[in-house]
């Protein structure tokens, strides 16, 4: 068992100034994993990840070696590294700071990491809504090329990458594996049915690994100094630092850097409290695809085991914090409609669960919920649940389904009350709400076929 | 009827379709660049996209259609994004979106083309509450000082960001940039691209709307894949290059004849019939002569609406399967 407790590792560049700079990035350690690297083999580089345990940071927390030594390196096709920095999963905001204030570190971490996968080719799929960071990058990369770091000779050694900057154009299924490739091939952003996996049949159907920012840009700080560096912080299953981004409720929300295995309750103090003193009445320990968590959980070790335990995930290390004056039912609710426009609509569960369950629960918060509809939200959630392609339907569940689990008292009071016990929304009067009384009925009546007479 | 994009447009497109090794993958970066020319996606700007990468436009809206990014209705220079998730709609932001909705009375300000949306979370949530000006970052912020920051835009000058340092570019300089159009290190990707199509098993290409991996290898014939194809027709395709020896700028050809793909195509035994779209032939010769002045055919008339929605019942086919 590593130490716990706020770390300076991957963000300890932070502050420096100028650092997204390449000469200042040099003058403190940049580009110093990559000459290491370059003496390396790629056997040794995936062993050297394995050591250190490191888990992918993007939600899934597998194991970021083992995923690496799953490439085929005998196909005669092209091995592609790709970065999944199409951070958009609400709640989380790491891989944005760490590629605004230390890009070279990401761009250092695309040609280890290719190194170690015998990649030669590597695209990084950035967010589209982050502007800044698509001009920041865009330097930092001419920067690398400039320098020789990128290219079909780098550093002289006569091994070649080369980076792609592809900009996304907003859509939070592109966060998934196979919808990212999809959509760097220019397509709507749906994802593939598994297998064939990325592994083998990736981006234009060759071998291809898809990592996050985090996890890619730790492996020059494993070059440098090396696995048991890694293993001094956190647990024996969860090593290593994470970015945090804690939001919410908190007096001084921000993204900080802690070892995994640190209690929530150690980083709220971390984060001043709770603001203005308030209780905490429920929080999200990975962003929004992670099941609620309640006040009893807050002493727990940050960590992949213990969180799933306690029947949620770490997911992206997005911990967001809600006070006694937030009402559940309005939270889930924007949650819900948060997926249902998120759907890429693939999968009729997901797509059509969306719509009802925004429905419902629009119904409920505004005080026309009926006593039925608790039954009727966990019932279309079991439907939704493992039944979809990708993961966007099982997260679409979770906080509906770990808020009734957790807080049905609060459900129940929105249906007896006739309005939101909080008043956080204001109740509307049937007469206005008839589109959310029987909107079934409602669209067959609007639709110029049933009109018609025609269905 | 004249190409309602210049020259410069054209000669852009086809150096950012070249970086690729497969054409397609341009599709997104090149919606950006015709969104930056006319501040939003025209039928004009679908057929100019269909046209470089060897897509019919039902597929291109298609993909238009899916992507949050890719406006429908025209923008003005100021695009104003309003983050109503919860952890920023608590912290005021729902508030700033109905004071901006009440402002414009609506969407969208007539006399300036302001615009406003509500957005999904922007990956902030320290700033909370966050508004984006073209996807420049302010926050945290009063109710108050939202308001002034749309006054600000209204104005045609928003402040400097908090985040960046910058002052946020207009909409349609963001949307240049997003198109990858100024990133300096092109010439090293337009030799990455044809590296990749020389591999013993190069990137395929997938036809049709499918999860089944039809392919042709070497590419497509639009992109510089089709070097390939033609190679191949020619039998003269070369083992992949060793590491050193692709160095300064490879010349490339211009785009596949339509024979070449087909030839290519029945030899490695996948059946031709599986193209589903046109071969992108007389229209790629022209986009690799740089910038022809009738991009726009005579159909792009009705080039229509209905490209998006009929790839959307092609979608839902698929979706059920």
């Amino acid at each position: 068992m590593g130490a716990t407790g706020k770390v300076s590792a991957m963000s300890s560049r932070y502050d420096v100034e100028g650092v997204h700079d390449i000469d200042v990035y040099e003058q403190h350690g940049g580009y110093e994993g990559l000459r290491i690297a370059l003496e390396r083999t790629s056997d040794e580089m995936i062993q050297l990840m394995k050591d250190a345990g490191v888990r992918g940071r993007g939600g899934a927390g597998f194991p970021t070696g083992l995923k690496w030594s799953f490439i085929p390196q005998d196909t005669g096709a092209p091995i592609y590294l790709v970065c999944n920095a199409d951070e958009s999963e609400p709640g989380t905001f790491k891989d944005r700071p760490l590629m605004e204030r230390d890009p070279h570190q990401l761009v250092e971490g695309m040609v280890c990491s290719g190194l170690a996968i015998n990649a030669e080719y590597g695209y990084i799929y950035l967010r589209g809504e982050f502007g800044f960071l698509s001009r920041r990058m865009s330097k930092a990369i001419a920067q690398a090329y400039e320098k020789g770091y990128l290219g079909d000779d780098v550093m002289g050694t006569g091994k070649r990458f080369h980076l792609y900057l592809h900009r996304g154009a907003a859509a939070y299924i592109c966060g998934e594996e196979t919808a990212l490739l999809e959509s760097l091939e220019g397509r709507r952003g749906q994802p593939r049915l598994r297998p064939p996996f990325p592994a083998t049949h990736g981006l234009y159907g060759c071998p291809t690994t898809v990592n996050n920012v985090e996890s890619i840009s730790s492996l020059p700080w494993l070059l440098r100094n090396g696995a048991d560096w890694y293993r001094q912080w956190g647990t024996e299953k969860s090593p290593g630092p994470k970015l945090m981004c804690i939001s919410g409720d908190v007096e001084q929300p921000g993204n900080h850097e802690f070892a995994l295995g640190t209690p929530i309750s150690e980083m709220i103090e971390a984060c001043g409290g709770m603001k203005d003193g308030k209780e905490l009445a429920f929080f999200n320990p990975g962003g929004s695809s992670t099941p609620y968590l309640t006040p009893a959980h807050v002493d727990l070790p940050y960590d992949f085991e213990s969180i799933s335990e306690a029947g949620s995930l770490l997911g992206t290390g997005a911990l967001m914090l809600y006070n006694t004056d937030r009402c559940i039912v309005d939270v889930t609710l924007r949650y819900t409609e948060f997926y249902e426009h998120e759907s890429c609509g693939k999968c009729t569960p997901c797509r059509e669960g969306g719509y009802w369950l925004s429905q419902v629960l629009r119904r409920l918060e505004t005080g026309n919920g009926r006593p039925e509809d608790l039954e009727l939200l966990q019932d279309v959630c079991d439907n939704i649940f493992g039944r979809s392609f990708c993961a966007l339907g099982d997260a679409l569940t979770s906080p509906i389904s770990s808020g009734l689990k957790h807080f049905r008292a609060e459900f129940e009071a929105h249906v007896t009350e006739g309005r939101c016990p909080r008043g956080v929304t204001e109740p509307v009067r049937r007469e206005d709400s008839s589109l959310i009384e029987q909107p079934f009925a409602r669209r067959v009546a609007q639709d110029p076929l049933a009109a018609a007479g025609l269905v | 009827m004249a190409s309602p994009f210049s020259d410069e447009i054209h000669d852009t497109a086809d150096r950012i379709v070249r970086r690729y090794p497969v054409a397609r993958s341009a599709l997104l970066p090149l919606l950006h660049l015709v969104q930056s020319e006319q501040n939003h996606i025209t039928d004009q700007g679908v057929a100019f996209c269909a046209e470089k990468v060897g897509l019919t436009r039902a597929e291109v809206g298609a993909v238009a259609t899916f992507y949050t990014m890719y406006k429908r209705e025209p923008v003005g220079d100021w695009l104003l994004s309003v983050c109503t998730n919860p952890v920023c709609k608590q912290a005021g932001g729902g508030q700033i979106y109905e004071n901006y909705k009440t402002a414009l009375d609506g969407h969208r300000d007539p006399e300036t083309g302001v615009t406003v949306e509500h957005a999904e979370c922007l990956g902030i949530c320290d700033g909370a509450p966050v508004v984006q000006v073209n996807y420049e970052m302010f926050g945290p912020m009063t109710v108050d000082e939202g308001d002034q920051l749309l006054a600000s835009c209204r104005a045609g000058a928003p402040p400097v960001s908090p985040w960046s340092g910058e002052k946020p570019p207009t909409f349609a300089e963001v949307e240049r940039d997003l198109s990858g159009a100024n990133d300096a290190w092109e010439d090293q990707l337009h030799r990455a691209a044809l590296q990749q199509i020389a591999f013993d098993r190069p990137p395929t290409y997938r036809t049709g709307e499918t999860d089944l991996p039809v392919t042709f290898p070497g590419g497509d014939p639009a992109g510089v894949g089709g070097a390939a194809f033609r190679e191949a027709a020619a039998g003269t395709v070369a083992a992949p290059p060793a590491p050193t020896t692709t160095t300064g700028t490879p010349e490339v050809e211009p785009p596949a004849t339509p024979e070449a793909p087909v030839a290519e195509a029945d030899e490695s035994g996948t059946p031709s019939a599986t193209i589903d779209h046109p071969p992108p032939a007389a229209e790629a010769e022209h986009a690799g002569e740089g910038g022809p002045a009738d991009a726009a055919p005579d159909e792009a008339a009705d080039a229509d609406a209905e490209a998006g929605a009929d790839a959307q019942d092609t979608d839902e086919t698929q979706g059920d399967r």
